[in-house]
């Protein structure tokens, strides 16, 4: 296990160089002037220039990169936009995204797996029909619609919690149901089709034959052997979700990542949308070794196949 | 059980005097330190810190702040200014003739200033006189130069700071001026919480004990936390929702005057726009009463000069009203009796419903033949189309000069050479007569000047002069005293909470 950590950890240098050379073209192939977009509306042309000047936009790409990534591991990097250092203003970021992302993921998983169990265990009865159908809604909510129907009933018409901004604990409660109550859709769907699979299989009738209680049967049994495809796509989840959910950020003003590298791509602020863009890379290929080593941890079976 | 209930109303009592106002942005401040402001947010965090000499009031009128008067010589070349005693910045610096020179110093020899560009030109020297006068020597008569020291950019930086820090992006972090509010923390993206400045020169003032600014980039959810309180004052508020929320309780939709003119360029290098008749003919058929009314709902009003009626100076041409019959005589004789086809290019969301102007001018062009393809872009690919390339017949833009004066307007937009003169409109008489206005330094004969050069660029038709808009934003009914200047500043240094 410890090899294969290693492996995989090695392994994120050349993701990671792939990732800032990407970013880096694409940024540069995009129309739009940096210098042009921050010095505001009615700056001179000689300011304009004197921000390419700084930023060294007029040297050549490769010089360009160079001085990028020199920046970068110096740790002096510079947003075009505001002129600060742009982990002073990644970091929080990044800290009220993971917050986001984990109690979003947190309400999916519990509301998700309840469900999907719930459906499964119940096949084709009322219980099923209703669970799936609210499955089936959070799916195909748009977030944006869903974020503003909560404010609509929770902050406008109960006045329970504010619509937006991140002011007190009270604030993630609605951004956090938004995100959890689509990814529920998806996890409870997943829970029970493979729930519904592993239930006839043979293991499955000789624990019956034995007259083990349902409960131990379905919770102990069953729901071990569908773990693997559940983390699998909770894992994914959980990554896209660490780049950021920009239209739930947008409804309710949450202070995230997203929001933030979307601004940047509009202000063409590249050194904020290469940096903010490897970093969300970055946190998605250790959510995928995070979620290997899971397997590993849940089944014996690729515990055994791997050493 | 009585002790409990008293200490619960004096801390009541504490909570309801203790208030600080909550203000919605749009989008997160960049820095604080005044003439590095590049966007509108910044700008108005940094009123509310900072304060210069002079200021424009409501209705534009320059008025003494930390200068008490003021004298120019003759010639226009040396303003002198007579300080305000007694002020001292928020770190104990005292401010007097000194503070003022070292601020300028730093504007005109440091590398990076955004808008450094609005004093290097002009000032030659800044000289301390006494310790309460201080003398700007300017290269040459520049006549708007007071409009130019009311820009947020002159506001002055406490000499301390600029010792401790020195370095532009930490003094951004780390902003000390004379102001009634003092910075008490920044989270990036997410609040700037201003405190009472208890030392403040005025006395009685700031009534407010903080000011806490928050972005929200979606308006919806602007008019929501206004509407549900749990915000005083949201900016930017969707023209479409402005009516609604005008009807809900508690809140005050408040529609300000702006310095922003809208209006489509036309590109004079290509046919037919190199022809005037073609020019004129497009001014006529477009119907800016209705577009005011229907796509503005109400929150602009037609334009008939490139310079917005808000501002001193503007001087009403008459502009062309609505005349498609006009229009079509027109084209006629320029030979385009049955029309042409043209493009234009307009951002979508940059301003209010630009989008929706475009297509709307689109269906009244199509009425006098003209037909139009509208084409829309992101910003950043639009900004790229208009100032790096040629390649455009017409396009829709707005403009508010941050000086708050004509020359702001007329200079950049319309003057040969210029980067924003984005119809590459050249009129040699009119250039003579903006720059005689620059130099002369009698208010009426320079009105005089610049209302010619005003008809003269009507009269060119460079553009079709569309509206000005108005911005608007929402409080709450109990917060009084918001001040609005239409260099799109709202300040709450006057506001207090009225029960």
């Amino acid at each position: 296990m410890t090899r294969l950590i290693i492996r995989r950890v090695l392994l994120l240098i050349p993701t990671m160089i792939g990732v800032s050379l990407l970013i880096f073209s694409i940024m540069r192939l995009l129309p739009g002037d940096p210098a042009v977009l921050v010095a505001g509306e009615d700056a001179t042309p000689q300011t304009i220039a004197q921000i390419r000047k700084e930023f060294h936009l007029d040297d050549p790409f490769i010089v360009q990169y160079a001085i990028f990534m020199e920046k970068l591991f110096m740790g002096d990097i510079q947003s075009i936009k505001t002129k600060q250092p742009i982990f002073e203003e990644l970091i929080p970021r990044f800290e009220n995204t993971l917050e986001l992302a984990t109690v979003s993921i947190v309400i999916a998983i519990v509301l998700g797996i309840t469900l999907g169990v719930i459906a499964a265990a119940h096949r084709n009865s009322w219980i099923d029909n209703i669970v799936m159908a609210t499955a089936l809604f959070g799916v195909s909510m748009p977030v944006f619609w869903l974020g503003i129907l909560l404010i609509l009933l929770f902050s406008v018409q109960l006045r329970w919690f504010p619509a937006g901004g991140k002011e007190g604990f009270e604030s993630i409660i609605l951004p956090s149901l938004t995100i959890g109550f689509t990814l529920m859709g998806y996890i409870a769907r997943m829970t029970r089709a493979m729930m519904v699979e592993v239930l006839t299989k043979d293991f499955i009738k000789t624990a019956r034959s034995y007259g083990l209680p349902r409960k131990m049967i379905i919770y102990k049994y069953a729901l071990k052997n569908v773990l693997i495809p559940i983390i699998t796509i909770i894992g994914l989840q959980f990554g896209y979700l660490l780049g950021g959910a920009v239209l739930t950020e947008s409804v309710f003003g949450w202070p995230g990542i997203g929001r933030y590298i979307v601004d940047a791509i509009f202000m063409r602020d590249y050194n904020v949308v290469q940096v903010g863009i490897m970093l969300v890379a970055f946190f998605f290929v250790i959510v995928n070794l995070g979620v290997d080593i899971l397997y590993m941890l849940v089944d014996p079976r690729i515990r055994r196949r791997s050493s | 059980m009585r002790k409990y209930l008293i200490f619960l109303m004096v801390i009541l009592t504490v909570f309801t005097l203790a208030r600080y106002a909550k203000f919605i942005l749009g989008v997160d401040i960049t820095t604080l330190l005044p003439p590095d402001i590049s966007d509108n947010p910044s700008m108005i965090v940094a009123k509310h810190i900072f304060e210069g000499l002079i200021a424009y009031d409501s209705k534009m009128n320059i008025v003494p702040v930390l200068a008490t008067s003021w004298e120019i010589s003759k010639d226009g070349t040396e303003y002198t200014f007579h300080l305000r005693k007694g002020v001292k910045f928020q770190d104990g610096a005292p401010f007097n003739a000194y503070a003022v020179k070292k601020d300028f110093d730093y504007i005109l020899t440091h590398d990076v200033a955004y808008r450094k560009k609005l004093f290097e030109p002009y000032i030659k020297s800044v000289e301390v006189v006494d310790e309460y006068t201080v003398k700007f020597v300017l290269k040459f008569p520049f006549a708007p130069f007071l409009n130019f020291l009311c820009h947020p950019a002159a506001m002055i930086v406490s000499p301390k700071a600029i010792d401790k820090y020195d370095d532009p992006s930490e003094l951004g972090r780390h902003p000390v001026g004379t102001g009634p509010f003092k910075l008490k923390e920044w989270i990036p993206g997410e609040k700037v919480v201003l405190v009472k400045n208890e030392n403040y020169w005025r006395k009685g003032y700031p009534k407010l004990d903080g000011i806490v600014f928050m972005p929200i980039p979606e308006g919806v959810t602007r008019v929501l936390k206004v509407q549900t309180g749990s915000a005083d004052l949201a900016v930017n508020i969707p023209v479409m929702l402005a009516d609604k929320l005008s009807r809900s309780k508690n809140v005050d939709v408040v529609k300000a005057p702006t310095l922003r003119v809208v209006f489509i360029g036309f590109n004079l290098k290509r046919k037919p726009f190199d022809n005037i008749l073609v020019r004129k003919a497009l001014n006529y058929a477009v119907d800016k009463k209705t577009l005011c009314k229907t796509i503005m709902r109400g929150l602009a009003t037609p334009s008939d000069s490139p310079v917005s009626v808000f501002i001193k100076d503007h001087y009403a041409t008459g502009g062309y009203p609505y005349n498609p019959k006009k229009a079509k005589e027109l084209l006629a004789k320029a030979g385009y009796p049955n029309g042409f086809s043209v493009e234009l290019i307009t951002p979508k969301g940059r301003y209010p419903q630009d989008y929706e102007t475009a297509l709307a001018v689109q269906s009244m062009l199509e009425k006098v033949g003209v037909k139009v393809k509208v084409t829309t872009m992101e910003w950043p690919t639009y900004v790229h189309r208009l100032l790096k390339t040629d390649d455009y017949d017409m396009y829709l833009v707005g403009w508010s000069p941050s000086t708050g004066e004509a020359i702001w307007v007329l200079d950049p937009l319309l003057t040969k050479g210029s980067i924003f003169n984005l119809s590459y409109y050249y009129n040699p008489k009119f250039e003579k007569i903006l720059n005689e206005a620059k130099r002369t330094m009698d208010p009426k004969k320079r009105h005089e000047l610049l209302a010619e050069a005003q008809k003269i660029v009507v009269d060119d038709a460079p553009w079709i002069f569309l509206y000005n808009i108005y911005q608007i934003f929402a409080k709450s009914s109990s917060l009084k005293g918001v001040e609005v200047i239409p260099t799109e500043l709202i300040l709450l240094n006057n506001a207090y909470f009225q029960k």
